[in-house]
């Protein structure tokens, strides 16, 4: 009870944070925003298929998490917060948690708001055509991006890269999380009959279980000191 | 005839891709050692200063 | 004990040359040209060998790192260390002799729906992110936790990226694993890849215990360094 309740107070200090300086929710949104254009001015004049443009928005997606994912744990470096957090009578891995949980909204809130906006410029409603089962994707893509990215993120603020080389150890874990919301989202969209939505289902909440064990079991050999 | 030779080619290639990564693997060792070697003579002669 | 390792790898030197001129003489000489596939099929001998020495490699790699992070054991590091960097080589085989195969088998380099070319490709850029990992940090200690940490979640990220790449696309062209189907191979053909695979092996063992080796002397001649407080 008490491992929840400090997840949760974690989570409201890194809303609370972000709400004042809204950094990495304009810095995401503004991404997203942005790369939708350059996207649409790279292919002007071709014909976006629905297929492409499911593409494009997790690809666009995958990057801005990046983003939000590589300042994740720049503030408590910096200000030595991380310290502070460590000498907490806590286990290391809700510091994970509540980390993982708060990208995770991040990059939910993006999401939620950047579909509406993909529909409008690819003129494609069928974005919203099931937002319930959408929204489900949306939930286990992110969360597997998430849970690994929180890890990797941890890993790659204490290097000498710092936040340069998360994409490098990320992008390679994700693949699989990528190929599986494509799949799924293009189901959403296209119902196309070739793809097995329930298969894809499974394969990414094992994604996430996988991952997330993984992460909780080794975290705190990573912000060990 | 023509495709076959042509395989042939192909495959000794891909056969001597394998020595051809092998020493350049073994090459980058052989740089790695005479380094480690230059370390170590600049230690001794240090030590020997002292 | 340093004797014996001495001997130890001049015995795989000796074996892993002398394995290695037999499976030259049995790919090229002594087994039958395949009649579907043609000549290039004898690539099958050396291009599979390499694959399975790299999944070896990161193999290693991953019990290493979970070795490591149980003991503190900065041997395992060590190991991990060594296995990621010969097998990044064989896996650098594995995908150059490839796509020679697929240009003259479909004629074409590279064909994004076949899984394992797909895999194999993955697996090289998880563990070069894993080398250029254990580059960008200095601390020798927190340099092997994370290498450990980043060497689990790789590989296993391995199978996960196999079964998604399987099931992107129903029809596969790469032959079948071959050997394990009944009368793919004949018995000659049987014996030159096993024979080759031998080989492939004990040359990925000798490479890798002078690589552990060599890294322990670097080891030490930093502690010297540090000894000496230059």
């Amino acid at each position: 009870m008490k491992f929840f309740k400090s997840i949760i107070i974690l989570i409201k200090k890194d809303v609370k944070t972000e709400l004042r300086t809204k950094e990495i929710f304009t810095s995401m949104f503004l991404f997203v925003f942005l790369t939708l254009i350059i996207f649409n001015f790279a292919f002007i004049g071709k014909e976006i298929n629905q297929n492409l443009m499911v593409g494009i928005a997790w690809a666009i997606f995958l990057f801005a998490s990046v983003l939000g994912l590589s300042r994740s744990f720049i503030h408590e470096k910096d200000t030595g917060c991380l310290e502070g957090l460590m000498i907490t009578p806590t286990d290391r891995s809700v510091i994970y948690f509540g980390k993982a949980i708060g990208n995770l909204f991040f990059i939910l809130i993006v999401e939620a708001i950047s579909i509406p906006m993909f529909s409008l410029f690819f003129s494609e409603e069928s974005f919203l055509r099931s937002p319930l089962q959408l929204f489900g994707v949306l939930f286990l893509g992110s969360l597997g991006i998430s849970s690994v990215g929180t890890l990797l993120s941890a890993i790659t603020i204490n290097t000498k890269a710092r936040e340069l080389l998360l994409p490098i150890l990320l992008f390679p874990v994700i693949i699989p999380v990528l190929i599986s919301v494509v799949k799924l989202t293009i189901y959403l969209v296209t119902a196309d009959p070739f793809i097995n939505p329930n298969f894809w289902m499974n394969f990414l909440i094992v994604y996430d279980i996988i991952f997330l064990l993984i992460a909780f079991l080794t975290f705190e050999y990573v912000i060990e000191e | 005839m023509e495709k076959s030779s042509q395989a042939l080619a192909y495959l000794f290639a891909a056969y001597s891709v394998i020595w051809i990564i092998i020493a350049i693997y073994l090459l980058i060792m052989g740089e790695k050692i005479s380094r480690l070697r230059k370390d170590l003579e600049n230690l001794e002669e240090s030590l020997k200063k002292k | 004990m340093e004797k014996w390792n001495k001997k130890i790898d001049y015995f795989l030197f000796l074996l892993a040359f002398i394995s290695l001129l037999v499976a030259l003489y049995l790919t090229f000489i002594y087994s039958r040209i395949e009649k579907e596939m043609g000549i290039i099929q004898k690539i099958f001998y050396f291009h599979v060998p390499g694959a399975w020495v790299a999944f070896l490699a990161f193999f290693i790699v991953f019990i290493a790192s979970i070795l490591f992070l149980k003991n503190k054991d900065i041997k395992m590091d060590i190991i991990s260390h060594a296995s990621a960097e010969v097998g990044i080589y064989f896996c650098t085989i594995t995908l150059i002799t490839g796509p020679i195969w697929g240009r003259i088998a479909w004629g074409k380099w590279w064909d994004w729906l076949e899984p394992r070319l797909d895999t194999y490709l993955v697996l090289w850029a998880l563990y070069i992110g894993y080398l250029v990992l254990r580059n960008a940090v200095e601390d020798d200690f927190r340099r092997a936790r994370f290498a450990a940490v980043y060497g689990i979640v790789a590989f296993a990220d391995v199978p996960l990226v196999i079964i998604s790449i399987l099931f992107l696309r129903k029809f596969m062209p790469h032959p079948g694993p071959i050997i394990f189907s009944r009368g793919g191979l004949t018995p000659d053909m049987k014996l030159a890849f096993f024979v080759s695979l031998f080989a492939f092996t004990v040359l990925f063992i000798l490479l890798l215990r002078r690589r552990i080796f060599l890294l322990r002397i670097e080891e030490e001649i930093k502690n010297l360094k540090n000894k000496l407080g230059r």
